[in-house]
């Protein structure tokens, strides 16, 4: 984000921060391609997501009294989308165990082509992100989908950079395996 | 072999960037160096391509609308209470209590409206309290000035000066509810009682006051 984008985005919290709720609107706008996303990516589904994404806006606007600008607007409403889809994900099912990992890397040597029908890449790749453990997806979704420095992803999860690093490398090795098994990838 | 992934990693992070062309070397002289490389780079060109989503056209207006309303003002409270529309919620058992009550109503303001001259009206005093207008008339045709005097004026003969209409002259009174004694005074000097008083008081001078009774 330039500059300019940064003075004109510290107005508007500005006058929201002053009881100017329409001022709010420009920021949701702005905004709600990342909160939709991250939520649709960490969750699998549209509607859920849908409703966590707004929900996460409401939350930010009854905390935005307390923002203080230490860091981007985007970063903090980042980890409270994430937060809630953490949230989510613990009351819904329990994401893919360690040995079922170990599982899909033996066999997708094995079967390479038997689900190479399985429908369109899009879906075929949230079904990989849904197989992966939720701090490998976090990761990869703010890495490679909101394409995100390794700074400011330490920042929204408060994770180290070398940690994220071997989050994403697991992570990456992980989907493509995942990828190759639902026959999308080779 | 282990080294040689994590440079590929190193890569997709682009974190390589002095030796990006030895490792890019590395990994095109060796096949399956290679194919972890291809492998690794479509899943994370499949991330990058596919992984946006476009949230619901009406995302926007669907959060403005379930903001909190900002906190409003008393005299803003005031004027939402005064003019701003509201649903009535009512039941049967209401409709007929609200009905029964305006009959009785009726019924105790046309009882009341009984008892004034049919000329009467009911205006307030000042203190609130109500009063009831009396039309007094009185037929001299050949008077040159009519007054009335009584305890509601202290008797006194010149603060109510009567008006001529064809020979019959009349005034009308604010009269709080109560009993009210008076006689007219023709051309200043002759004391005539109220032909058509409903009933008479003896004053004490071999005179009779009518008498009048003002309800509401």
């Amino acid at each position: 984000m330039d500059a300019l984008v940064q003075d004109d985005e510290h107005d508007i919290i500005k006058r929201c921060q002053d009881g100017d709720s329409d001022s709010y609107a420009v920021i949701v706008d702005r905004y709600q391609t990342l909160a939709y996303t991250v939520a649709c990516r960490m969750l699998g589904d549209a509607e859920t997501a849908n409703d966590i994404a707004q929900e996460s806006f409401l939350a930010a606007y009854e905390g935005l009294r307390h923002f203080r600008f230490g860091s981007k607007f985007s970063s903090w409403l980042t980890s409270i989308v994430l937060n809630k889809c953490r949230d989510h994900l613990r009351s819904r099912r329990p994401t893919v165990g360690i040995d079922e990992i170990a599982e899909i890397r033996e066999t997708r040597r094995r079967n390479p082509e038997q689900e190479a029908s399985a429908g369109e890449s899009a879906d075929a790749l949230q079904k990989a992100l849904d197989g992966l453990p939720t701090d490998y997806r976090e990761v990869l979704i703010l890495k490679h989908i909101e394409e995100l420095d390794y700074k400011s992803i330490s920042e929204i999860l408060g994770v180290s950079v070398a940690a994220l690093k071997v989050r994403a490398h697991r992570g990456r090795e992980l989907l493509r395996a995942l990828l190759e098994r639902s026959g999308v990838t080779p | 072999m282990k080294k040689d992934i994590t440079n590929i990693h190193r890569l997709l992070d682009g974190d390589a960037a002095g030796e990006k062309e030895a490792i890019i070397r590395q990994i095109q002289d060796d096949p399956v160096l290679r194919k972890e490389f291809d492998d690794l780079s479509a899943a994370v060109e499949l991330l990058e391509q596919e992984g946006r989503m476009q949230p619901p056209l009406a995302f926007t207006a669907s959060v403005m609308r379930k903001l909190p309303s900002p906190a409003e003002s008393l005299a803003g409270r005031l004027k939402r209470f005064l003019f701003g529309s509201r649903v009535l919620r009512w039941n049967m058992a209401a409709a007929l209590a609200i009905v029964l009550l305006t009959v009785v109503t009726t019924i105790l303001m046309m009882k009341q409206l009984t008892h004034l001259d049919p000329n009467s009206v009911s205006p307030a005093f000042p203190s609130g309290e109500q009063a009831a207008m009396v039309r007094l008339t009185f037929v001299a045709p050949d008077a040159r000035n009519v007054a009335v005097a009584g305890n509601f004026n202290k008797w006194r003969t010149d603060s109510h000066v009567m008006t001529r209409e064809n020979g019959t002259w009349t005034i009308t009174l604010p009269l709080k509810p109560g009993v009210y004694t008076y006689m007219f005074i023709v051309d200043n000097k002759q004391w005539v009682t109220d032909p058509h008083a409903e009933t008479y008081r003896d004053d004490g001078f071999g005179y009779q006051n009518a008498v009048l009774k003002v309800a509401i």
